[in-house]
């Protein structure tokens, strides 16, 4: 089921009265109609694969209530066993058919020709790198001592498989979910206020702005050939503001949802493309994957305790391995790698840890004139580094880029994407110092209109001819 | 939650106050004549309705249709046919009637989206004697037929005939009430059309599907159309095929006039998703019936 779909708006409301007004006398009744929901949820897109998560989730619930009891070498064994079987899990319905034809592609190379008989016709699971990444944090932390297994099997299925966040994240943390599923939820009016503005503001992001600039960015990346240079800044930008707004759209949805539900969901974006650094960039981009990595992957590498070169290392291997996690596909691995070249000089020359706590004109109403250009150069690094993103293959971006770089036509009929993404800039911009309670200004009558004017808009757009996915469903 | 519901339903109807004025505004709709059922059962509008179609102004005139209901005797013309002879989406002047009325003729026209090939002779058997027609001319399509046939497919809102009783079936007129509430409240009704472009669906009728082979199809229709010719005077008719007709052995057997028009292609319809005619193809159309209707008259 989709965020922005008509089944979601009935189902939604259908879920909230049952959960408040029907199932709400015990939190063992409320949290069975969440896993109920959830795999309601997941099944209307294709029941079949609802197997798969109610696998992972009873493998890694027994594997999580065994390790405690284990001495240090079967601990480790049973942690494999979770982490083997999650990645088992995902590498093969996500990147069986990559390997199998980078394998071919090479042995060609060397004038080895081979039949693709191994290559299968696979369906990459809606959410599959969500779930698993969700279920190995929890068995992670039993093992390093962090968290305490659960007993209660609903609880933990309904952590996995929680509808908000299932599809597309936040990719969340046992630590932080699990305690508030096995915990008696009161509904509280402000958050659920937030909770609804949120998912306004996430709705207004994905329909009406990512969906009305993506037939642009479509036009742009599939007949680049034959347009300028500037034009194609113009569909990079447009791209650079389709991903964000489809993505944070989802993540705010997916937050202000669960709010409603009396659940607190991690941030996943931070106003990134206010950033004035690439370091700060990715503490304000896709936040629960660059933790993750960084609390499961670097940290266990060695992190930056073991020298400059090491943590050089470790920085490239998580850039590149968050690369390869959006896809079987070297474009993305080009991207995760872009990154890391943006990224070490700012962590060799210390400033990586610029900007940790505070945003942008925080207390003033506009950034100085320093911060603006810094904010200009990050956000154009991070365009040319979507090109990889977006375009089909590594050769097309390259052409693409040259093409940038060295032609300067631009058809300005083309600009109309602007329309959208000026005033979506404004408005991020007035709330840059909360992602979590949208106010845009302090005046209750605007700041109701404005809600009132987002809701009027996503109505006239909401029905769509062509397919309006979220882009991250493909990862 | 008391709160929070209050707050949930004054936002709701502050915002459908205001989308109904946005759509109102915007004429984000388009509006659509409601129907009523004649002395006879047959689907009509209901009179001296008027409303906005894409952007034109359409008025139901006092027999229930929307085009010219001119009764004079000299070089009288009667035109029945479906959504393609209502032609509520073009301007008054792209008419048949309206074009046929150009060159001289009195045009009584009878045009209502659905109809099918026995409701249109259902039609011409109640108005011939009042219009006293020297041509009546119906605007069809093989689909029509195969419409009319109970046995082919049975449609509880268009008029239909068991060939095996020969008994007919009046339509009924669906939901009423809440296509009353749909054509009166816009924002409902705007939401509905979006949805229903959005799942690439078109309107259809409750219809219980009866599988049948081409073959048997083409015995039916031969039935229905022998049938026909049987029931209704239909000497001074001409039947216009929009494209081919499929029975066209039959029809010069039965000795029944008709012409194909075959008008296809994007200059002659109205839009990339619909295929009724715009100004050019009725243009296209006049001509060809009123070369055909010339020939007659030399």
């Amino acid at each position: 089921m989709l965020f922005n779909s008509i089944e979601f708006l009935l189902f939604l409301p259908i879920v909230f009265v049952l959960y408040w007004f029907v199932f709400n006398k015990k939190l063992k009744y409320q949290n069975l109609l969440i896993l109920i929901s959830s795999y309601v949820f997941y099944g209307w897109w294709d029941y079949r694969f609802l197997s798969l998560i109610l696998l992972s989730t009873i493998v890694d619930f027994f594997i999580g209530l065994s390790i405690p009891n284990q001495d240090l070498e079967k601990q480790k064994l049973l942690l494999w066993c979770s982490v083997l079987f999650n990645l088992s899990v995902l590498g093969f319905f996500k990147y069986y058919n990559f390997f199998v034809d980078s394998w071919i592609d090479l042995f060609s190379s060397f004038g080895y020709v081979i039949k693709s008989v191994w290559t299968l016709n696979i369906i990459l699971p809606v959410g599959i790198s969500f779930y698993t990444f969700q279920t190995m944090s929890y068995t992670i932390d039993i093992y390093k001592g962090k968290l305490k297994p659960t007993k209660d099997f609903i609880s933990f299925a309904s952590f996995v498989s929680f509808f908000p966040q299932l599809v597309a994240g936040p990719i969340e943390r046992a630590s932080n979910l699990l305690p508030q599923i096995l915990k008696k939820r009161v509904f509280k009016y402000e958050q659920g206020v937030q909770g609804l503005r949120l998912i306004l503001w996430g709705m207004f992001k994905k329909v009406v702005i990512a969906d009305s600039i993506a037939p642009l960015v479509n036009d742009i990346f599939g007949n680049y050939q034959e347009l300028g240079g500037g034009t194609l800044w113009l569909g990079a930008i447009y791209f650079a503001f389709q991903i964000y707004c489809d993505f944070s759209g989802y993540s705010d949805i997916a937050i202000g949802t669960s709010k409603l539900f009396g659940f607190e969901l991690m941030s996943n974006f931070k106003f990134p493309y206010f950033s004035r650094n690439i370091g700060e960039f990715w503490r304000r981009w896709h936040i629960s994957l660059s933790t993750w990595f960084r609390d499961y992957l670097y940290i266990p590498l060695g992190g930056s305790q073991k020298g400059k070169w090491m943590s050089i290392r470790n920085i490239f291997i998580i850039f590149l391995v968050s690369g390869f996690w959006h896809g079987a596909n070297w474009n993305f691995v080009f991207w995760g790698l872009f990154h890391s070249m943006l990224f070490l000089p700012t962590f060799i020359f210390n400033t990586n840890r610029k900007y940790t706590a505070s945003i942008i004109a925080e207390n003033t109403l506009l950034p100085k004139p320093k911060e603006i250009i810094q904010i200009g150069t990050t956000f154009i690094v991070v365009t040319i580094g979507w090109v990889f993103f977006r375009s089909d293959t590594l050769e097309d971006s390259f052409i693409f880029l040259y093409k940038m770089i060295f032609e300067f036509d631009i058809n300005l009929s083309k600009a109309s994407g602007l329309l959208y993404i000026i005033p979506l800039t404004t408005l991020d911009y007035m709330i840059r110092t909360n992602e979590r309670n949208i106010i845009f200004t302090k005046n209750k009558l605007a700041n109701n209109s404005l809600f009132i004017l987002f809701i009027i808009s996503i109505v006239l757009l909401f029905f769509k001819e062509t397919s309006a996915d979220f882009i991250y469903f493909q990862f | 939650m008391k709160r929070f519901v209050i707050k949930i339903i004054k936002y709701s109807i502050v915002v459908l106050i205001l989308f109904e004025i946005v759509v109102r505004l915007f004429t984000l709709t388009n509006d659509v004549p409601q129907r009523d059922l004649d002395e006879n059962g047959l689907q009509v509008f209901q009179k001296n309705q008027e409303g906005k179609s894409n952007g034109h102004k359409w008025k139901v005139n006092s027999s229930g249709f929307l085009g010219h209901d001119e009764v004079k005797g000299e070089n009288q013309v009667l035109i029945i046919g479906d959504s393609f002879v209502e032609n509520i989406m073009n301007p008054f002047e792209c008419r048949q009637s309206s074009l046929l009325k150009k060159n001289g003729y009195d045009v009584f026209e009878i045009g209502r989206s659905g109809i099918t090939f026995i409701e249109s002779l259902e039609f011409y058997s109640k108005y011939k004697s009042e219009v006293n027609p020297k041509i009546s001319i119906f605007i069809i399509d093989n689909s029509d037929f195969e419409e009319s046939i109970q046995e082919i497919n049975k449609l509880n809102d268009r008029v239909q005939i068991s060939l095996k009783t020969s008994q007919l079936s009046l339509g009924k007129i669906k939901a009423k009430y809440i296509k009353k509430l749909l054509y009166n409240y816009k924002t409902l009704y705007y939401l509905y059309l979006k949805y229903l472009k959005s799942q690439k669906s078109i309107i259809t009728t409750q219809s219980i599907k009866v599988n049948h082979s081409i073959k048997e199809t083409s015995i039916l229709v031969d039935k229905l159309i022998r049938v026909s010719n049987q029931n209704y005077d239909l000497n001074d008719c001409l039947f216009v095929f929009r494209g081919g007709n499929d029975y066209k052995e039959l029809f010069n057997q039965l000795n029944l006039s008709f012409i194909e028009l075959n008008l296809k292609g994007a200059e002659y319809t109205y839009s990339e998703n619909d295929s009724h005619w715009s100004c050019k193809g009725h243009q296209i159309a006049s001509e060809t019936i009123l070369e055909y209707i010339g020939l007659i008259r030399q």
